[in-house]
Order: C-alpha cells, then sequence, then structure tokens
C-alpha cells in the first residue's frame, strides 16, 4: 500500500436510487489500491452491498463513477462483460450453478468467456481449487457439500478468471459458526499471496485482522475510514454504537 | 458427508427407470403387434381375381361381345358363329346365323345387329337372325346404332375395309362418301347427326351432319401412323378413342363447343394394342386388347387400373361389353370369354362385399389404415413438439427479460425525482403471443390456419413440397403448444434464484450464456414434470387434425367406421393406438426427470 501507485478501483460520489425511490448510497468514494484488503462494515440496510454491487456492475449507479484502473465501468462505451471477468465477486448465498459438477462450476468462465479449451480450463480449475483445499470434492455436485465447502468451491470459481480484484459480499454469514473458520483461512490464504480485495462482513474480528483499511457506513453513507485501529477507538458515535451491538451479541 | 453411496444409489436409480422405459415400450409393442402378424397369415391365403373364364366349347376367335343384361350377352366370331347366354356365361347357345362369313361386330341398341366380311349384316328380330346384307359391301368392321325405335325406324353405321362407310335408313342401305380409301376400323355416333370414324395410320373422321360428309380431324403428332381401332362417342363433352401400341386419346374442349375436333394424347401404361373400348359412364372406360389387356379406368383416363384374370395363357382380347360398371363381358381368341360382376375386382378386396363380423378379420384388415394413422400423428407430433419447445424457450426469455427502451415519458417518483417509463418489445410480444393462443380454442386455430389462412393467399405447400393439411395440423399444434410451453418454461426461469444470474454475470457472461449455461439448464430441469403433460397433452390434442382432413389416428378411426360400421371395436383400437403412444413417451420423461436430476436442486433432490 504505497499512494505513488494508481488505484485498481476508485469510486467517486457513487449515488444509488432504487426504481421504489429507496436512497441507498449517498455520495461514497473511495480508493482501493493494488494488494490493499478493504473491509467496508456497517449494520443491516447501510448500503455496503449495494456499493460491491455497484463496483462490478450487477446494480447500475444513479450517479457518479467507478473506475477499474483507467476504466469507466459505468460508462455505456465499456464492455461490461469483460469489466466482469476482472472482477470476482463471491456472494452471501454462494450461488454456485447447482447443475454443474464442482469441476465444471470453476471452468464455467474459462471456457465460455476466456474462450479455453476443456484441458486448460480444466488445469486452472484444479489448481485453485487446491488452493482453497477442494482437491477431494471436484467431481460432486453442489448440492452434496456443506455450506463451508460450498463458499471455497465460490472462491475457487472467481479466482479461477484470474481477477485484478476480488469483491465479498458478507462471505460467512450464511455459514453456520464451525464452518466459518474454513472460510476465512481460505480467504486470508489469498491475502498472504497478495490479493486485491473489498470485503463486506459482520466479522469485525476478521476486519480487523486482515483489513488494510476499514470503511463504516451508515445509512448509504461513509460515516467513518481508516486504518484498522479505527475499531479499538472508533471516533464517532454512531460507529461506537454499532461496535457495542455486535460485541453484545 | 456420504456423497460416494448417493452417487451410487443414484446411478441404480437410473438403471431401473430405463428399465421401465424398456418395459413400457415392449408393452406397446405388445398391444400393438400380434394385430401386424395376424395381418399376414390372412391377407396371403386368398388370392382370386375378378374375372372368371367363362369360355364357349369351340376354341374359335370370337371378336365382339355386347351385354344384352345383367347377365345375358351376345358373342360373334370366325365362321359366322353366334352364341347367346342367359346365364352369366355359364351356358353358351349357339344362335343360328345362316352365314358363314367373319362376323367382326356385335352391337345391342334396342336391337342387336352383328356384322362382319363382304358386306355381311343380321338383325336379330323375335330371337332370330335376319339376313340384312350389305350386296356388294366390303368386309364390315364396325357399327354403330344411333337410333332405334322400330325395325322401320332406325339409324345404322358401318365403317370397313376401303373406307367405306354405309347408312341404313330403316330399309334400304346407302353409301356415304368418307372421302378416304384406307381401311376404318371403328366408328361411332353420339346422335343421328354427330359422329367419328378413326382408321388405318392415325386417320380419324369427323361428321356433323348425319354422315353426308365427313372431314379428316388431325391426330397428335405422336400417333405417327400407328392404327386406330376403336371410338367411343361417349357423351357431349367427352370421346376416346384407342388403337396399336397402346395409343390412347381423348378428346380436349370440355362443353360449349363441338368436340372430336382437338385430342390430346393420355399415357395408357401399355403398349399391347388396344382393340375395343367400352365406357359404362362418363369417366368409366374400359379397354381390351392383345396380350391379355385388361384395364379400367374411371377418371377418364388419368389413370389406369391394370386388370387380370387367372390364367397363363396369352389371349388377344378383341371385345369388350359391358352391362353397368361393375357386370359385364370380355371376348377373345381360342374361345375366351370372361366375366365379371365386380367390376374386374377380387371381390374379397371389394369393401362392398366385405362383411367385418369376426374381431380377428376386422383387425386384420384395418391394421394397415392404423398404422398409417399412427405413424402420421407420430410424425406430426414431433415435430410440434420440436416447434413447441423452441418457441417457448424463446418466448419464455423474452417473457423474463429485462431489456427496456426508454419512453420520452415521464413520471414523478414516490420519494421525490422523476423516472421514464420503460417499455420492452421482447415481453410485450411473448404476452401477446400467449395470450392469443391460450385464450382461443384449438379446434378454431386448426381451422384459422388449414381454411384461413389459404385465402390471403398464405402457401403453406411451400411450393407444392408438402401435404397442406399435414404443414396446417403441425403449425397448428407448434404454435399452440409453443404458448403453453413458455408459460411453463417461464415459471421455471422464475422459479431459479436471481443469484444464479448475477453469479453467471459476475465471472463475466452475457446474458444469454448466462441464460443457456447457467438458468436454462436448471429450469428445464425443474419443468420436466409440467413439460411432460404438456407433450402427452399435445398428442392427445393433436386428434383434432382430424378435422382439417388429415389423415391421422382418429380420422383413419372415422374412415374404419365408414367401411366397417363397428365402432366399438374401431375406438377400441384407437384408444389402443394412443395409449401406446403417451404412455411411452410419459415413461420416457419419466426417465428423462430421474436421468437429468441433480443433488439439491429442487425438493426431493437426493433420493
Amino acid at each position: 500500500m504505497t499512494d505513488e501507485e494508481s488505484p485498481v478501483i476508485q469510486v467517486k460520489n457513487l449515488e444509488k436510487i432504487y426504481s421504489g425511490g429507496v436512497h441507498a448510497v449517498k455520495d461514497v468514494s473511495f480508493d482501493v489500491f493494488p494488494k490493499q484488503v478493504v473491509v467496508i462494515i456497517g449494520s443491516s440496510g447501510s448500503g455496503k452491498s449495494t456499493v460491491l454491487r455497484c463496483i462490478n456492475c450487477l446494480i447500475e449507479p444513479t450517479e457518479g463513477e467507478i473506475h477499474l484502473e483507467d476504466v469507466q465501468i459505468n460508462s455505456p462505451s465499456t464492455d461490461i462483460n469483460e469489466i466482469r471477468s476482472e472482477i470476482g465477486m463471491v456472494f452471501q448465498s454462494f450461488e454456485l450453478f447447482m447443475h454443474l459438477k464442482v469441476l465444471d462450476n470453476v471452468t464455467l468462465g474459462l471456457t465460455k468467456v476466456r474462450g479455453y479449451s476443456k484441458e486448460k480450463a480444466d488445469g486452472i480449475a484444479r489448481v485453485v481449487l487446491a488452493k482453497v483445499d477442494m482437491s477431494d470434492k471436484v467431481d460432486v455436485y453442489p448440492g452434496q457439500l456443506s455450506g463451508g465447502q460450498k463458499q471455497r468451491v465460490a472462491i475457487a470459481r472467481s479466482l479461477a478468471m484470474n481477477p485484478k480484484v476480488m469483491l465479498f459480499d458478507e462471505p460467512t454469514s450464511a455459514l453456520d459458526p464451525e464452518l466459518v473458520g474454513s472460510v476465512l483461512e481460505s480467504i486470508k490464504s489469498l491475502v498472504a499471496e497478495g490479493m486485491t480485495m473489498v470485503i463486506v462482513t459482520h466479522e469485525i474480528g476478521f476486519a480487523k485482522e486482515v483489513g488494510d483499511w476499514i470503511i463504516y457506513m451508515d445509512e448509504g453513507q461513509v460515516v467513518e475510514s481508516g486504518t484498522p485501529d479505527m475499531i479499538t477507538n472508533p471516533k464517532t458515535e454512531r460507529m461506537k454504537k454499532f461496535l457495542g451491538q455486535i460485541l453484545e451479541a | 458427508m456420504s456423497s460416494p453411496s448417493i452417487i451410487e444409489d443414484a446411478s441404480q436409480r437410473v438403471d431401473r427407470t430405463k428399465l421401465v422405459v424398456i418395459i413400457s415400450i415392449f408393452v406397446s409393442f405388445l398391444i400393438l403387434i400380434p394385430l401386424g402378424f395376424s395381418q399376414e397369415l390372412a391377407l396371403g391365403s386368398e388370392d382370386t381375381n375378378g374375372w372368371v373364364i367363362v369360355s364357349v366349347s369351340d376354341r374359335v376367335s370370337l371378336n365382339s361381345v355386347a351385354a344384352l343384361d345383367y347377365d345375358s350377352a351376345l358373342v360373334v366370331g370366325e365362321g359366322g358363329r353366334i352364341f347367346y347366354t342367359n346365364s352369366s356365361g355359364s351356358n353358351w347357345t349357339q344362335e343360328l346365323s345362316g352365314s358363314t362369313n367373319d362376323l367382326n361386330i356385335v352391337e345391342f341398341g334396342g336391337i342387336s345387329i352383328a356384322a362382319g366380311d363382304s358386306g355381311t349384316v343380321l338383325f336379330r328380330e323375335e330371337r332370330v337372325w335376319v339376313d340384312h346384307s350389305i350386296e356388294s359391301g366390303n368386309n364390315i368392321l364396325d357399327i354403330s346404332i344411333s337410333n332405334y325405335d322400330t325395325l322401320s325406324q332406325m339409324t345404322v353405321f358401318t365403317a370397313g375395309r376401303g373406307g367405306e362407310i354405309w347408312k341404313y335408313n330403316g330399309t334400304n342401305w346407302t353409301q356415304l362418301p368418307s372421302g378416304v380409301s384406307s381401311d376404318l376400323y371403328g366408328i361411332d355416333f353420339l346422335d343421328q347427326n354427330q359422329g367419328i370414324a378413326v382408321g388405318a395410320g392415325g386417320l380419324i373422321l369427323g361428321t356433323e351432319d348425319g354422315g353426308i360428309s365427313w372431314a379428316p380431324r388431325d391426330a397428335p403428332e405422336d400417333v405417327g401412323d400407328s392404327n386406330l381401332y376403336c371410338v367411343d362417342f361417349t357423351s357431349p363433352i367427352r370421346a376416346f378413342i384407342a388403337g396399336e401400341k397402346g395409343t390412347f386419346l381423348r378428346s380436349s374442349g370440355t362443353s360449349g363447343s363441338l368436340i372430336g375436333y382437338d385430342w390430346i394424347t393420355w399415357d395408357s401404361g401399355t403398349n399391347s394394342t388396344i382393340r375395343s373400348i367400352y365406357s359404362s359412364s362418363i369417366n368409366k372406360l374400359w379397354i381390351a386388347g392383345d396380350d391379355n389387356l385388361i384395364l379400367l379406368t374411371k377418371d377418364g383416363g388419368a389413370t389406369f387400373n391394370n386388370q387380370s384374370y387367372p390364367s397363363d395363357l396369352s389371349v388377344d382380347l378383341a371385345g369388350v361389353g359391358m352391362y353397368d360398371g361393375f357386370k359385364g363381358f370380355l371376348v377373345g381368341n381360342e374361345g375366351t370369354v370372361l366375366y365379371t360382376n365386380t367390376e374386374g375386382v377380387d371381390p374379397t378386396l371389394a369393401p362392398t362385399v366385405q362383411i367385418y363380423d369376426d374381431f380377428w378379420e376386422f383387425t386384420t384388415l384395418m391394421y394397415p389404415l392404423l398404422v398409417t394413422g399412427l405413424k402420421a400423428t407420430v410424425k406430426i407430433i414431433g415435430y410440434a413438439i420440436t416447434i413447441g419447445f423452441s418457441i417457448g424457450v424463446t418466448l419464455a426469455i423474452f417473457k423474463t427479460s429485462q431489456f427496456g427502451l426508454r419512453l420520452p415519458i415521464l413520471l414523478p417518483m414516490e420519494g421525490g425525482g422523476w423516472s421514464s417509463i420503460k417499455f420492452n418489445p421482447f415481453k410485450l410480444f411473448a404476452t401477446l403471443y400467449t395470450d392469443v393462443f391460450r385464450n382461443t380454442p384449438l379446434l378454431v386455430q386448426f381451422l384459422f390456419i388449414h381454411f384461413g389462412l389459404v385465402e390471403i393467399g398464405v402457401d403453406l405447400t411451400f411450393d407444392g413440397n408438402f401435404h397442406r393439411a399435414y404443414v396446417s395440423a403441425i403449425m397448428a399444434l407448434g404454435l399452440n403448444s409453443g404458448a403453453y410451453q413458455t408459460e411453463i418454461i417461464r415459471s421455471g426461469i422464475q422459479a431459479i434464484p436471481s443469484g444464479q444470474m448475477e453469479a453467471g454475470r459476475s465471472i463475466g457472461l452475457t446474458y444469454i450464456q448466462s441464460m443457456r449455461f447457467v438458468i436454462l439448464p436448471q429450469a428445464i430441469r425443474i419443468v420436466i414434470p409440467p413439460l411432460g403433460n404438456e407433450f402427452i397433452n399435445l398428442v392427445l390434442n393433436s386428434s383434432l387434425a382430424s378435422a382439417i382432413g388429415y389423415s391421422e389416428l382418429t380420422r383413419q378411426g372415422k374412415l374404419i367406421i365408414g367401411i366397417t360400421f363397428r365402432t366399438f371395436w374401431t375406438w377400441s383400437l384407437v384408444l389402443m393406438f394412443y395409449f401406446s403412444i403417451t404412455y411411452t413417451l410419459s415413461n420416457i420423461l419419466k426417465y428423462l426427470e430421474k436421468r437429468l436430476k441433480v443433488p439439491g436442486l429442487g425438493l426431493g433432490g437426493e433420493d
């Protein structure tokens, strides 16, 4: 994390108003630098997932700009499909393709988007599945896996595309507590490899451990942001209250 | 996690389902095949012909026959021989002709007249042959009785060697100026004025004034110099000529103008020489000729039906005389006389004489009709399912699409601000389509496509390459089923969590790719059961195609009832045939459902 480097992701004055009129994100701006791990925390409905989905245009921003390196993502002239393959995304509910075996889940993007041969795609898929410790499950259907295993396959699926940045949308919140560890281990190993990431999470301890930069959002706005130290020394009352609720629970 | 055992269990389940499919197909065949076997057994054993040999005892050449009644006839031949029967040819009696000249022709038109060589003409007056010969007359080859009231009020024409044409007016013979010297073989008058004579080297003569003047008429070029042996002036709108090498001519032109001026060659399908023709109605024509030639046409010569009789001999048939369209005689050399009272058709094949009171006989004879119907049904449902499924998938994608054209109309939003109206033409089209096809009766759709579209010039035969009813049936079934399949597949697509589309998009797949590789494979799996229902519905609905005249199972059933009047047996068989189709189809779908089942997708996925 050096300031001389240009950011991988730039979010400028992001606004999102849903068609129902809900103003979910209000004037959010931040940068993500190479190899940096940005963690967004906040209570439910604070707009943090919306921000994440805007970054790879699963949701179209109402106002503002989002850049991946020097390409503006939310511009009509950009080929959004090409951009998305550069941005990995891991969902809260895994969203594995239920009709495909684990290996095929990982190779689908490689063969259809990258145009790789089946053999080449298989090779890459086996390497990334080994990284998340799922080598022994390549031939089973997602329906036969536990939640933690599913999420690790989902991580492998994103990783296989060799993305410039990976987005995690509450990757552990749908998991039983005893399964959370294995997923967090996989994410940590990616951090160790220097993957650039944006993580939306409730795991405050985890955020503090892996995060280089913490953003606290409430009611669609960035309330406070800073290094992980801010979790132990919150400056604003809202953040203090939020942390209090988390620790109570 | 005991996943290996789950997989094993699943594969065993698949095998068991496969077995069920095989058994169900076997059951279907069990229903259908025995009926098919019995057919070969029964039909192979019976093979008789429509013409029966009823020859006279003299082995002389017989030249002509005239049917007097349904069972009586006169036959003339060489050496002045005349034979008479009143028992359909069972017994023949020779009648005294008082002549030893060969008799070439006998004709019945109120009076029976026989004629032959050296101007011989005999009238049958009160069952006695009276000589009315033409002194100094040449050999007579044909006669035509154009009018008969009494012996003194009658008109007869003859044609013969050297181009001679004579006319009898009730008292005496006068020669008419034919203007030709080549032999004339045939003559026929429609009434007392219009007549045609034919002869050697493709000669055709015509008169319109009762024979006072004759003028040559042109034969088609391909007749060449073939001899023309016979002519039949059937009606004011139709005449036929036939002769050497199977030559068969039909007058062209219809009503209004005099016919006999313009002739067209029709293919009789034979090279044998035609000696005699007889029209029993305007389009039903009997033909006799050399080498056992017996032809029947029921459509004025468009198609010919070759008939035969049980014999190894090669007989040149010289004359045909019918009492009506079903009963009549043929004569030839070696004293040969043939008789039919079944239109020359094998009586076991003629449906009019068949009585269907034996179930196995009934199924035996009707099985081919039902199999034809089965094939026709399977053919249209195959195409209709394919078309319907393609429409279903396409329109389901249209219906679930998020595409929107922004219309230049702004509406205020609840939380302030303005939003433009979005308009999705794909969705609109799909909605209109399904609404129209699901809210109108299928029968009316059949009628509209088959009878309605043709009036505004829609060519469903594709330049005559396909049967129109066939294409109409496929279109109606396919388009209708497409609407229902659209709704079924749409429901499947909407049952897939939206996250699946997001996941597909997030790894870089386009919307269409995500549909193709992520959403549809899961959606289709979910909707196999309702889709199977729809396929079976389609099979059952295909019976409506009978309403537009497509010969599928139901229509064949109606046809069989028209032939046999056996409603219970027929509809029972038709039901069995439908059952065999749908039972097989539903088992194949059941198998497909098990086969494609993946764990975790939908309830019951783990078993």
